[in-house]
């Protein structure tokens, strides 16, 4: 029994305790709930003021940058001027520069050329002397195979010509022989065409007739009595007259 | 058919001549009032034809035109033989060969003769289609040929003899 | 030929001129004289004895130097030969076979008569292998083989020219020895023939035998004459040769002028009675034979598309066949303008193989049906789908049939389209891009040669159409892998 009235009793106590935090809890609450709205509050003020103040800084950013813009396109005209001046002082210094440079180039050059062309003769000299005893034993060398070369070509040509006289000269003189020869005939011809005299004339023909009637070319014809018409006889072939029908060959 | 004016023709232009006036008087037979015949007889055709024609008429009794076409018909008959010849033969030669060819051939015949100089002696006998050069050129052409070396030798031996005969007269 | 003064000194004959009528000539005398000789004029002039009778020879005179009444004649003793050899290949020759201005010089390697007797039965062969020409008409449809005599005839200016021209590029460029006789043409046309084959060349593979319409007609009469024996000469060697006339209805026309002034009783037509005997055993000549074949085109020209003329019957009597130009086909613009139906080849599908055999009876029947539905078509009744297709079909067939004048198509290529119409490739397009994919087809068969090989092996391997049509079926990509389509997303 005395453990269920201690029980009980720690019950209560728990219960009140539990109210007790419940009620602190509660106030808690509502002080965070009023917090929280100052807070909120505060914060729309604040936000409000920083929006008000970081527009006037963004503003002023800009205007400070609009004049430091301005500035420096300003100052950079002002610098491009400046640099165009200084770069026209480098480019002028540099011209001034190479110039010298050139001109002391160029005279360097001008004393050494002349000590080159002081100096060359003499190299040349000995360069040329040796290129032209190497050109002379050239030339006399070809000189030597032309001079071998010409000879022998003209000995061709002349052989050629000897050879070519040789057979127009033969040819001519067939040629010569031959209009001798015709002359002869032509005039044997004349001679004999006098010499021979009409009757002579006649008894060659007649023998030439003879002759033919020998040779069977001219014949006797037989005629058909009858008909006075010559009968048909079937005439010997001439010794070249026959001619073969020509057949394929397989 | 026996007539003088066949003893006239010798060569193929007496043939077409006489075939001619042949023609011209048969063609005149029975024209003006058949005396047609008479005036070709006295102005178209030569006088020893119309002489001998006229004659011949008048010994044969077979009649003008029959006679006429008889004549014809003959000379049709000739044969044509043709020679060329290296001269230009006499009437009396061209008589002798028309009788020997025609001896040869037993018909009448006609000579168509042609002038070629250059054949220099014998003929060129051409009868119906057949040919041959029995001229003097051929066998002298020939003969030249054979003997050319011959020939040209003695001409350049007969050169020398005459070179050794100037020297001689220069030298005296 | 030796000179004038040598023959009248050999033979002993002599002849006078008594008479010219244009190329004839009458003389008496030449007792001895046979048929056929050959006579020359003291003017160096050549002519041929016709005829003669007891009085008068009848000459035809053949070169074109003047000849006057009473010139000498006399007899060779000879036939007209022509000097013949391989030296005659890339040249153009007149009919005595005289280089025309241009051309080399002739060395002969025989001389051989222009006249012969044509082969009997023995040593003649059966017509056995193809000749490829080229053309898709011909080679599926009137298929021609080494050895046939195939007449070419049309109207004038249908394309037979371009034909004939064609089908020589093509042979010559395959070794063939190509003869063209031109017969009595304009200079200019037997030039450009000339130029023609010099482009394409193969002119050292090829003969032109010509004779100009100004050339006496004996000229003119012996140009096909000439060109068979050439031709001859090169079979006699071993080699194939394809001898192309052109044309016989002007060699006719010539004969019958010759024969006219010749006084010869006129036959039908006014042509003489032996114009058959003249020209038959010209083209008998030709044929396929133990050494070599001649392919004999001999070309006719008819008159408004009558084939029952005199010279076309005559000539189609002779041949084995003839290929015909329709001017109605060629005015509707089909070029080859030959007509399937009436074109004819007797001996040309026993040298094909069994499968070309299928195509060409089986492509020929189709012909006649896509004709049949053509002319139903005109009456403007509906149709079913079968008709449609038919004439679908028988559309795309007539693009593949058209062929420019300079392209020759082997005949695996054609086979290999073919088929790709029947099994539907190109069903789906028009006929522009079939004939531009057609073209690509041939292109490619041409220049790749693992193509060729597939190609060529799968065709070889078949003996039946149906088989072919399923291997290509089956296997469609061998041909639309070449065709470079765009690819259906």
């Amino acid at each position: 029994m005395e453990v269920n009235v201690i029980i009980f009793y720690i019950g209560i106590l728990l219960i009140v305790a539990l109210v007790l935090l419940l009620i602190a809890l509660v106030i808690l609450y509502l002080r965070s709930a009023n917090n929280l709205q100052k807070l909120k509050e505060e914060k729309e003020t604040n936000w409000r003021a920083q929006m008000s103040s970081a527009q006037a800084t963004v503003k002023k950013v800009i205007e400070d940058a609009h004049t430091n813009a301005g500035q420096i396109v300003g100052s950079a005209e002002i610098f491009k001027k400046e640099q165009i001046d200084k770069v026209n002082i480098e480019i002028n210094k540099a011209i001034t520069h190479y110039t010298e440079n050139y001109n002391r180039v160029l005279v360097n050059l001008q004393n050494e050329m002349v000590n080159v062309l002081k100096n060359t003769p003499k190299d040349i000299q000995v360069g040329v002397v040796k290129q032209l005893q190497i050109l002379r034993d050239t030339l006399q060398k070809d000189l030597a195979t032309s001079r071998k070369d010409v000879s022998d070509l003209i000995e061709k040509e002349y052989t050629k010509m000897h050879n070519d006289l040789e057979s127009y000269k033969q040819a001519k003189v067939a040629q010569l022989d031959k209009s001798i020869f015709k002359i002869i005939q032509y005039v044997s011809r004349r001679v004999l065409t006098k010499e021979i005299n009409a009757e002579e004339h006649e008894k060659l023909v007649i023998k030439a007739l003879e002759e033919a009637k020998r040779q069977e070319m001219i014949k006797t014809e037989i005629v058909d009595t009858d008909s006075n018409q010559p009968v048909n006889t079937k005439q010997e072939l001439g010794k070249n007259s026959q001619v073969n029908t020509p057949k394929p060959q397989i | 058919m026996q007539s003088e004016i066949f003893s006239k023709i010798i060569t193929v232009e007496d043939i077409d001549k006489v075939s001619d006036e042949l023609d011209i008087l048969l063609a005149s037979l029975y024209k003006e009032k058949g005396r047609g015949l008479e005036s070709a007889l006295k102005y178209n055709v030569r006088a020893w034809f119309s002489e001998m024609l006229k004659n011949e008429i008048t010994n044969n009794n077979i009649g003008v035109e029959k006679y006429l076409r008889q004549m014809k018909k003959e000379l049709a008959q000739y044969t044509e033989v043709t020679l060329i010849l290296a001269y230009e033969p006499s009437l009396s030669s061209m008589e002798r060969f028309q009788s020997v060819l025609k001896s040869y051939i037993g018909k009448n015949v006609a000579l168509d003769i042609s002038y070629m100089p250059n054949l220099l002696a014998g003929a060129v006998i051409i009868y119906k289609g057949r040919y041959i050069d029995l001229s003097l050129k051929r066998a002298f052409e020939e003969e030249l040929q054979k003997n050319r070396e011959e020939i040209m030798n003695l001409l350049v031996d007969e050169s020398e003899n005459n070179n050794q005969k100037s020297n001689e007269i220069q030298i005296t | 030929m030796k000179d004038f003064n040598y023959y009248l000194e050999d033979i002993g004959e002599i002849g006078f001129i008594k008479e010219i009528v244009h190329s004839i000539a009458y003389a008496s005398g030449l007792p001895d004289v046979h048929p056929n000789e050959v006579v020359l004029f003291e003017s160096g002039t050549v002519g041929q004895v016709i005829s003669f009778d007891m009085d008068v020879v009848e000459i035809l005179i053949l070169t074109g130097t003047k000849v006057k009444v009473g010139t000498r004649v006399v007899r060779t003793g000879e036939l007209l030969e022509v000097p013949v050899g391989n030296s005659l290949l890339g040249n153009m020759v007149d009919p005595l076979v005289n280089p025309v201005a241009g051309a080399s010089t002739i060395k002969a390697d025989k001389y051989s008569p222009i006249d012969t007797q044509p082969h009997g039965i023995v040593g003649r062969e059966q017509v056995n292998e193809p000749l490829e020409t080229g053309v898709t008409l011909i080679d599926l449809v009137v298929p021609i083989a080494k050895g046939q005599r195939e007449l070419v005839i049309g109207d004038r200016k249908t394309g037979k020219a371009s034909l004939l021209l064609q089908v020589m590029g093509s042979q010559a460029a395959k070794g063939t020895i190509c003869i063209y006789a031109a017969i009595g043409q304009r200079l200019i046309e037997i030039n450009s023939k000339a130029e023609y084959f010099k482009a394409k060349g193969v002119e050292k593979n090829t003969i032109i035998v010509a004779s100009s319409a100004s050339d006496p007609a004996g000229l003119i009469f012996l140009t096909p004459y000439t060109a068979m024996t050439i031709a001859e000469f090169f079979r006699d060697q071993g080699k194939d040769v394809l001898l192309i006339l052109d044309d016989m209805s002007t060699h006719a026309r010539v004969y019958r002028e010759i024969s006219l002034l010749a006084k010869r009783f006129p036959g039908r037509s006014s042509y003489p009675g032996d114009i058959f005997y003249v020209q038959a055993r010209l083209i008998e000549r030709a044929g396929n034979y133990k050494t070599g074949s001649i392919t004999c085109l001999p070309v006719a020209e008819s008159i408004l598309g009558d084939l029952s003329g005199y010279i076309q019957t005559n000539l189609m009597a002779m041949t084995d066949g003839h290929i015909f130009f329709d001017i109605d086909l060629y005015n509707e613009g089909k070029r080859p303008a030959v007509s399937p139906f009436l074109s004819v080849t007797r001996v040309g599908h026993q040298a094909q193989s069994l499968l070309l055999k299928e195509i060409s009876r089986e492509l020929s029947s189709f012909l006649v049906k896509y004709d049949r539905m053509k002319q139903f078509m005109h009456f403007g009744a509906e149709v079913g789908e079968n008709v449609r297709n038919i004439i679908e079909i028988g559309a795309k067939i007539d693009a593949f049939f058209n062929q420019p004048p300079d392209s020759s198509i082997p005949i695996n290529v054609n086979v290999l389209i073919l088929i790709g119409i029947w099994t539907g490739i190109w069903n789906e397009v028009d006929t522009a891009v079939l004939v531009r994919e057609m073209n690509h087809l041939i292109k490619i068969y041409s220049e790749d040669e693992k193509f060729r090989k597939q190609i060529d092996e799968i065709i070889n391997s078949h003996n039946n159409l149906s088989e072919l049509i399923n291997t290509f079926r089956l296997n469609k990509e061998i041909i639309l892998s070449r065709l470079d389509r765009p690819k259906k997303q």
